[in-house]
């Protein structure tokens, strides 16, 4: 009985730890946050610069990863799977290229550390003073 | 043209390895199989001019695709994209096009110019109609989407985008020319002047289009010279109405303009779509139509049901009167109107269908299973029906399967 209490626990805390996702940005970003409409539409390729105007360089997460159905979920509504077909849609009528489809949190964070145009989403957890959170989901 | 292919592909090779440590690659790819068969042999569902389409022999040849992609990136300004895509066009051959190649140039974000071979934005989805993994349907309701065959643009477009409070503003203006291989023995159709533009407005889950295009022709049918030639010189003999029906059976100078407007909704969950398009001009040989079609779809899961229902109307103001009954001249009237009995005419289509995204693997980005039921009448003369035979009693039932993927 103790051990199924246990599993519970530890299988709650799996499922809130995977609920915290941050959308974080290049720390040089003059956007003090972002909210999910404008998340939403930079990643299904709508909106093609920050606030401000400047260029997006926008990061994705591995295909099996859990946070991906997760992100997109929340972010945009909408599976992964209508997401990738949305930038079918962008890539082969020549409008735009998808998210740049890195391997983990810590690829993600780098690249967006790396480049001051940069966009990604990681778990919470794993945010550090490299990038800035503008947006928790 | 196999030439210039070929030439374009040696230069690409050719420049690859110098290129190769400054460039930034990209390769990506699509394909449809399809499969469509009709319960009538008495006529077939296509687009206009096609020798061949959908009949009740069944065919993968229609609606099936295979598609790959190159992008060069040099820098965050300029880009070179080729897309060869093997498909069946108006000749009816399933055999491979250079259908986009050309050069980008990005000054900003929201700024982009391209030259080269381009695909041009006539209806909504007219540029990614060939790209059934986004599509809702197996194909585009022909109703509207036949209207406009004529796909490559060989010039150039512009795209600019702006915020106007919420709504995201894209404009779109485009210019060139263009040329249709159709029929069998093929004949060339030279688009000689092509104009136009796309508004698209999208806020939250709504995307608003409008679409502007002016087509000059240039190439008279083969079959037709002849008549023509006759008109033309009964014409000088003072039949008035010869002229006009001469030149509205001359594809060569015939002017045409698409107008339409659309409207997206997808929240996600639900997806509705509607289209209302206008091919208006004088001529015989392609007549003024108005069309419109619905389309809605429901999600659950990774299923997604969707219906459409569609019709076509033909516009009888350019109907031929100009050889008045009782002249002298009408029995000339016979080919501007056998012209015209051949023409699109009303048609109404009903479908049922459903989406299915089967869960990635392998080197497949992702795919899709779509199965769809059409009922297609004809409503006035053959509809929009092509190869029609004696005996054809106006509608039809058709099913398509098809296997959609990116990779």
């Amino acid at each position: 009985m103790r051990s199924v209490i246990a599993g519970l626990t530890l299988a709650l805390a799996a499922v809130s730890a995977n609920a915290d996702i941050v959308v974080i940005v290049n720390p040089k970003n003059p956007a003090a946050a972002l909210s999910a409409d404008q998340v939403s539409a930079i990643y299904l390729g709508t909106a093609t610069t920050f606030p401000d105007g400047s260029g997006v360089a926008l990061a994705d997460q591995p295909e099996a990863a859990g946070i991906r159905g997760d992100f997109y979920q929340k972010a945009t509504g909408r599976s992964a799977a209508q997401v990738k077909a949305t930038w079918a849609r962008i890539t082969f009528t020549g409008k735009g290229t998808p998210p740049k489809e890195l391997k983990s949190d810590a690829d993600v964070k780098a690249f967006v550390a790396g480049d001051a145009k940069a966009i990604g989403y990681i778990d919470s957890s794993a945010v550090d003073g490299s990038v800035k959170v503008a947006l928790k989901l | 043209m196999r030439f210039r292919i070929s030439t374009i592909a040696l230069a690409v090779a050719a420049s690859l390895p110098a290129l190769a440590s400054a460039v930034d690659f990209s390769y990506s790819g699509f394909s449809t199989a399809a499969y469509a068969q009709s319960d009538t042999d008495l006529a077939q569902v296509g687009y206009i001019g096609q020798p061949d389409g959908i009949d009740s022999d069944g065919t993968f040849t229609t609606d099936s695709k295979l598609g790959v992609q190159v992008t060069a990136k040099f820098n965050d300004q300029f880009s070179a994209t080729v897309q060869g895509v093997a498909y069946a066009d108006l000749t009816a051959d399933w055999e491979p096009h250079l259908d986009w190649a050309y050069v980008r140039y990005q000054p900003t974000s929201n700024l982009s110019a391209r030259v080269g071979y381009l695909r041009a934005p006539t209806f909504m989805y007219s540029d990614s109609v060939f790209i059934g993994y986004a599509n809702s349907w197996v194909r585009p309701p022909m109703e509207v989407y036949g209207l406009s065959p004529a796909y490559q643009l060989r010039g150039v477009d512009l795209s600019w985008r702006n915020n106007l409070g919420p709504v995201a503003v894209t404009v779109q203006p485009y210019y060139g020319d263009s040329k249709l291989d159709a029929g069998d023995p093929a004949m060339e159709i030279e688009v000689s002047e092509w104009a136009g533009m796309a508004v698209t407005g999208e806020v939250g889950s709504f995307m608003f289009r409008a679409g502007y295009a002016s087509i000059e022709l240039g190439t008279t049918t083969e079959q037709l010279v002849g008549p023509i030639t006759t008109l033309r010189s009964m014409a000088a003999l003072g039949c008035t109405g010869c002229a006009v029906d001469a030149n509205a059976l001359d594809l060569d100078g015939t002017k045409i303009k698409n107008i339409n407007v659309g409207v997206q909704y997808d929240n996600g969950t639900s997806i509705a779509i509607a289209e209302v398009a206008q091919r208006d001009t004088d001529s015989y040989v392609t007549v003024a139509m108005n069309s419109a079609y619905v389309t809605y779809g429901h999600r659950f899961g990774s299923f997604m049901p969707y219906g459409t229902i569609a019709a076509a109307r033909r516009d009888d103001s350019n109907m031929s009167s100009a050889i008045p009954a009782g002249s002298p001249f009408s029995p000339l009237a016979a080919v501007a109107n056998s012209t015209l009995a051949g023409g699109n005419d009303d048609q109404d289509s009903y479908t049922l269908g459903v989406r299915y995204e089967v869960p990635s693997f392998s080197v497949l980005k992702g795919a899709i299973v779509k199965l769809q039921y059409d009922h297609i009448e004809a409503k006035e003369g053959n509809g929009m029906f092509i190869n029609v035979q004696p005996g054809f009693d106006g509608d039809t039932d058709m099913i398509s399967a098809s296997f959609d993927f990116i990779f």
